[in-house]
């Protein structure tokens, strides 16, 4: 599929701009990380890339189809969400709420049959998670519960995956295993666009990385090329180095100490 | 694509196999069938207890003579008490547990919050002030139900409408503000109460919101039939649609729903459920909350499995409750007053039992 965001811009009813001319195309295999500080507007602008919000000049475009002619349930077939880790109220099994993913696919009127059970275990499995299918969605631990809602959106079987901060209230261990799972979604073609408050992050991603500044632009390229020392320090307001390190087998970004 | 080498350590526990899965499914079965075997009991036993007893027996007896031809071996009398005494008003009491269950539930889903319910919406409160005004109005029996009807959806329209207006949609808020809606609904009721003559419309009206089941009869629960099935086989019918919603607003929407039609059908189902039943039994509390909490805690969330056990309890629920009512003292008792002197404790326990995943 071919994702073309064409010049979006999105401010509120009375309010400041969040962000303007916002322009970018991504394509199968694609994977593209954003940046931002706090307020920046990085979740506003996943909201507009996911339909949630309407963004009020610009066009996204589906494989040449405006995404704003599209019914909720083709976008659905397209984009997956993976919203940032929440409390949920009602205990789900990890494989009552992975089948949820199936919904673009059900009918108002009917419930998942055997084959959707059968999609939804497949992609448990495929993050590791087949033995977990009848623990309870709540009583499992925040790394789980990414799993499980990667699994779901897998189990949409979308073209686009969109994650909110994937790795907020991820232990650091699980932080970098879910940046390795963005990259094998992206290695199995999948165009993957996740936020993230870690610039190494998206050095480890890698493909392409925006910067999304407080005054609403947006700084787009190669993550090694958009990443810079100095442009990472202006954005934090702290001291910022990024070098190639042997032992880690790739650039690192890190804080310099007394600068 | 193979994500098994860098994903998280898998927990203890062995493989699921499909020995393991039939067995769940097998569990499931069991509590449906033992929550039928519930009902079927307390129903009997209702038929049977009271000032004029009747043996266990003889009321299964007579119950079944009217579908298969058994020969008559009681007097005539107990027949009456069974059949046109006991069973429309057992069969009401089932209808509005079965009803209150399925819509709590509904609610509880579409407003993401397991701490709602008809009462504390304010929806029966505002589908009395509705029968209320239809009766102060001189206005026909279908008018009092679409009052009720209209005045409870509308309460709902506004209890929800008080957290968007603040944007604060949080638990707390949501149910303040059908704090404010009941007590605003009770205020107006006061009045129209007020207003009433009291010689007539008074006792009518008071007679309408006591919440009793005692002078009931077939030809009630026939009008309010449709207004119990259809949105019950609705509601039924898009069950897995109420597992989606009970997300939150935004995943429901990136999982291809359509949010103000599917919520606008559940909110329409669960009101005619709610106005129903205020329709012939007056306001009951706690059914709505305490039962699904109950058949959650046995079978889970999914809806798919939860409905129908919870409608089975809620129906063997209201029975034992208004059994009692009209057992317990030679006065009939108010069916509000076992509900809540019931429900109350018995919702303290499950709060304690899992505080962890209620809030």
């Amino acid at each position: 599929m071919k994702l073309e965001v064409k010049d979006i811009g999105f401010s509120y009813v009375r309010g400041r701009d969040v962000f303007q001319n916002v322009s970018f195309s991504l394509e199968d295999g694609d994977v593209f990380s954003i940046l931002g500080v706090n307020g920046a507007g990085k979740s506003t602008l996943l909201s507009c890339l996911a339909g949630l919000s309407c963004p009020n000049a610009g066009d996204i475009v589906l494989d040449g189809r405006s995404m704003f002619s599209m019914t909720r349930n083709e976008i659905a077939r397209l984009i997956g969400y993976v919203p940032q880790i929440h409390a949920s109220s009602f205990a789900y099994s990890v494989l009552e709420y992975t089948v949820m993913g199936r919904t673009p696919y059900i009918p108002p009127y009917a419930t998942p049959g055997a084959d959707d059970y059968a999609i939804a275990r497949e992609k448990l499995a495929q993050v590791g998670m087949e033995n977990m299918e009848q623990k309870v969605f709540t009583e499992i631990s925040g790394g789980e519960q990414q799993l499980a809602m990667i699994a779901r959106v897998l189990t949409q079987e979308p073209k686009l995956i969109l994650l909110d901060e994937p790795t907020n209230h991820l232990d650091y261990g699980n932080q970098y295993r879910t940046i390795e799972i963005l990259r094998q979604l992206s290695a199995a073609g999948y165009i993957v666009i996740t936020t993230t408050h870690n610039p190494d992050h998206a050095l480890k991603l890698g493909g392409t990385a925006a910067i999304l500044t407080a005054g609403g632009g947006l700084r787009i390229g190669q993550a090694g090329e958009v990443l810079t020392p100095e442009r990472l320090g202006a954005l934090y307001g702290i001291s910022v180095g990024i070098t190639y390190l042997a032992d880690a087998g790739r650039q690192i970004c890190y804080v310099r100490e007394g600068q | 694509m193979n994500m098994r080498k860098s994903s998280l350590p898998a927990s203890c526990g062995e493989a699921f196999t499909d020995k393991e899965r039939a067995n769940s499914k097998r569990r499931y079965r069991t509590t449906v069938l033992a929550a039928v075997l519930i009902l079927i009991l307390v129903w009997i036993t209702a038929l049977s207890v009271g000032r004029y007893a009747v043996p266990f027996l003889t009321a299964a007896k007579v119950l079944l003579s009217r579908l298969f031809p058994i020969s008559q071996s009681w007097d005539k009398k107990m027949d009456a008490v069974v059949m046109t005494l006991r069973l429309p008003r057992s069969t009401a009491a089932v209808l509005i547990g079965g009803a209150l269950a399925l819509s709590g539930s509904c609610y509880q889903s579409i407003f993401k919050n397991p701490m709602v319910s008809p009462d504390l919406l304010g929806v029966s409160a505002g589908a009395c002030v509705g029968a209320a005004l239809a009766i102060l109005l001189d206005l026909g029996t279908v008018y009092i139900q679409l009052f009720a009807f209209l005045c409870g959806i509308g309460t709902v329209f506004l209890t929800t409408a008080i957290p968007r207006l603040i944007r604060n949609e949080s638990t707390t808020i949501l149910v303040l503000s059908g704090v404010i809606m009941s007590s605003l609904m009770s205020s107006v009721m006061s009045i129209l109460k007020f207003l009433a003559d009291t010689d007539t419309k008074l006792a009518e009206i008071t007679y309408w919101t006591m919440g009793s089941l005692s002078a009931i009869t077939f030809s009630d629960i026939l009008m309010v039939l449709p207004t119990l099935t259809v949105p019950a086989i609705v509601i039924l019918v898009m069950r897995f649609r109420l597992n989606v919603m009970s997300l939150g607003d935004r995943e429901a929407r990136t999982l291809g729903i359509h949010l103000r039609r599917t919520r606008g059908v559940f909110v329409v189902c669960a009101t005619l459920l709610t106005a129903s039943c205020v329709c012939l039994a007056g306001t009951i509390g706690w059914v709505g909350l305490v039962i699904p909490h109950i058949a959650r805690l046995i079978v889970g969330a999914d809806h798919k499995k939860m409905l129908p056990v919870a409608m089975l309890f809620g129906g063997s629920f209201m029975l034992v409750i208004d059994t009692l009512c009209r057992t317990l003292s030679s006065a009939e008792l108010k069916l509000g007053i076992l509900t809540g002197l019931v429900g109350a404790p018995f919702f303290f326990f499950i709060l304690i039992r899992q505080h962890r995943t209620m809030l």
